[in-house]
């Protein structure tokens, strides 16, 4: 391991992961302070480029757009009272508060430290904890693959939407699309409709992009007209924090960074439950928890060191399994497929080097997103007063010819439209868009595994998946993955009260 | 009309399901399998979508007008303006295309300065040429008259 990491410090310090590294957290950075941009539609927007980077270059890019897109949302959430992006919203309570107390700048410092810490010990987690998990995969025989790919899917839906069942439903449609074309063990097209175009199957580049961002502009179609422009508070105080700041936010930022972690290798959950529950349990464990909602430094920290560890954990099963952590690693995992990597063992193995370059690319990010942040958040949160009449037609543009990019077609532009309405329509009936692209990516894994398990099982298959040891466990996760909501169900609606009660503004 | 959203959703979907059970007929069976699968779980969750739509239906009277204000007239214009947008670049051409639909969009969204609006035709046409046409080599649509 220890000469591959080598090899991939060599890859990582040439000029053109650099640039890419440096696009990555400037691009992540304006984005995640944009309200109504997220991190997800950041980097399904910049996939296209990666097509003609070289895998590392590329791949390095989109985990920088990731890591600074979450703190770059905090900035917002500290200055405007409206966070960037979704993660950021615990930071509103405190952050906005301190700068009403004219300790703006400070406010930022604190956030600044705190995503870098979390960022990169999750980076650190990622680099030694993802290699000896991907052996789990090495056990994997074709029932695991299918049951994983069902578990996958399963704990997503459960997760993102309204109701169990509509994100069940969201997962299904993503299946059903994934369905269309050409069926690879057979080379029959199947639902096609003899259009030649389909034959090949729906893309899942043009339909990410259609989901994340063209939706997300028609939601903000229908607010443009009220909407105001962003009253930035009062930019004052120290932003390099004190020796004392940074004593007392320690063990804060180091429980929030396991917290975010650990969220972050749930499947399905991602920044904003992370950053919550980083947020909660600071002030459950703080001596003085009235402090915080009032201005306090451990409520910025607790939920940026979480939100940014979120990063790294969500990248663990995504590595080793294909399932995602989050909704940005599923967008990532397509990224990843793009440059023809499949998860698994022969990811630390056969192409180590790349992954490796990966990992240490994305702590590498969160250093280099600290110092820009410190040297620029002042300027930075400048480019909120870009009008939404401006950006929204700027988004349309880059989604259209982004995925027009992708194989020099029109077929593909239409495709994106399409699952932008569609997902607009989803997001407004309460279904959620973050399942189907898992769908779309796990379904042929499903099937091909589901199929072959079949032929080995030679008669009851059931019987045949009770008698191995893993693929019992993964029927057992899947059980729980369809009773456990109930359970979360009751601590989002909790986090909503909280966000109520403390007059956090949604996205 | 509000409150029966979720049980037509699940007649549609029930109703897709069935045609993805016809449509999988003449395949090879072996290839049939995991379609039916698919549409099986898809009528089970459609069913429960639609019960408890008219469960839920039936307690609560049709939502009142939900807090924020939502205009349902300019996402519909947007996407008007979109899909103009997708029909015209075939024909015009890319940059003439695209530089209609900022125009169409900004002043359908009233934004009344001429310079502003110039501003942004510029910036993003210039932007897009430099990363994917000098950059990427993309072949973007020209349009019928070049």
């Amino acid at each position: 391991m220890m000469d591959m990491i080598i090899l991939a410090l060599e890859q990582v310090f040439t000029v053109a992961t650099m640039i890419g590294l440096f696009v990555g957290v400037s691009a992540g950075m304006i984005v995640g302070a944009l309200p109504g941009l997220s991190a997800t539609m950041a980097v399904a927007l910049l996939i296209p480029l990666t097509y003609s980077m070289g895998p590392i270059p590329g791949l390095v890019m989109l985990v920088s757009i990731y890591t600074a897109g979450i703190y770059g949302g905090s900035i917002s959430a500290i200055l405007l009272h409206t966070p960037g992006t979704p993660s950021s919203a615990a930071t509103v309570l405190d952050g906005y508060e301190m700068t009403k107390q004219g300790r703006g700048l400070e406010a930022i410092g604190i956030s600044t430290v705190a995503s870098v810490f979390g960022g990169v010990f999750s980076g650190l987690a990622l680099l030694f904890l993802a290699p000896p998990l991907s052996t789990i995969s090495l056990k994997f025989s074709e029932p695991e693959f299918f049951l994983i790919a069902v578990f996958g899917l399963t704990i997503i839906a459960s997760l993102a939407a309204d109701s169990i069942v509509k994100g069940l439903l969201s997962g299904v449609f993503g299946l059903i699309v994934g369905l269309i074309g050409t069926d690879l063990l057979t080379g029959f097209p199947r639902f096609s409709f003899g259009i030649t175009n389909m034959q090949s199957g729906i893309s899942l580049v043009p339909a990410m992009i259609g989901l994340f961002s063209i939706s997300q502009v028609l939601s903000q179609l229908e607010t443009l007209r009220i909407a105001k422009k962003h009253e930035i508070g009062d930019i004052k105080g120290k932003l390099i924090p004190s020796w004392k700041n940074l004593k007392a936010i320690a063990p804060t930022v180091l429980f929030s960074s396991v917290i975010g972690l650990f969220v972050g290798m749930l499947p399905g959950a991602g920044g904003d439950i992370g950053s919550w529950v980083g947020y909660n349990e600071a002030k459950r464990f703080s001596k003085n928890p009235e402090k915080f909602g009032k201005g306090c430094i451990e409520g910025v920290a607790a939920p940026e060191a979480a939100n940014n560890a979120v990063t790294g954990g969500a990248l663990i099963p995504m590595f080793i399994l294909g399932i995602p952590g989050s909704a940005v690693a599923a967008v990532l995992l397509g990224g990843l497929m793009i440059q023809g990597l499949v998860p698994g063992r022969a990811l630390f193995t056969t192409h180590g080097v790349i992954t490796y370059s990966v990992i240490i690319g994305l702590i590498l990010a969160n250093i280099v997103m600290g110092i820009l942040g410190l040297l620029t958040a002042k300027h930075l949160i400048k480019v909120t007063n870009v009008p939404v009449v401006i950006l929204m037609p700027a988004i349309v543009l880059f989604s259209i010819v982004g995925s027009y990019a992708i194989n020099n077609n029109m077929f593909d532009v239409y495709v994106m439209f399409a699952f932008g309405v569609g997902g607009y329509l989803m997001k407004k009936t309460g279904f959620h868009p973050a399942p189907v692209v898992l769908a779309m990516i796990l379904g042929p894994l499903a099937e091909g595994g589901l199929r072959r398990t079949l032929v080995m099982a030679k008669g009851n298959v059931f019987t045949y998946l009770l008698g191995r040891p893993i693929s019992v466990t993964l029927m057992i996760l899947i059980v729980i993955a369809i009773v456990s909501p109930i359970i979360l169900d009751y601590r989002k609606k909790n986090s909503k009260k909280l966000k109520v009660e403390n007059g956090v503004p949604e996205e | 009309m509000k409150k029966y959203t979720d049980v037509y959703i699940g007649v549609v979907l029930i109703i897709i399901a069935l045609i993805i059970i016809v449509m999988s007929n003449p395949l090879p069976s072996e290839s049939a399998v995991f379609p039916r699968i698919v549409a099986g779980i898809m009528i089970f969750l459609s069913l429960i979508l639609t019960f408890n739509g008219l469960k839920s239906s039936k307690s609560v009277k049709d939502e009142s007008e939900s807090t924020e204000k939502i205009f349902m007239k300019d996402v519909l214009k947007g996407a008007a303006i979109m899909i103009l947008y997708l029909v015209l670049m075939p024909i015009l051409g890319y940059f003439t295309a695209t530089t209609l639909f900022i125009v169409l969009f900004m002043v359908a969204y009233n934004e009344k300065s001429v310079r502003k609006i110039l501003t942004t035709v510029v910036i993003l046409n210039v932007f897009i040429y430099m990363i994917f046409v000098a950059q990427l080599n993309v072949p973007l649509p020209q349009g019928l008259l070049m």
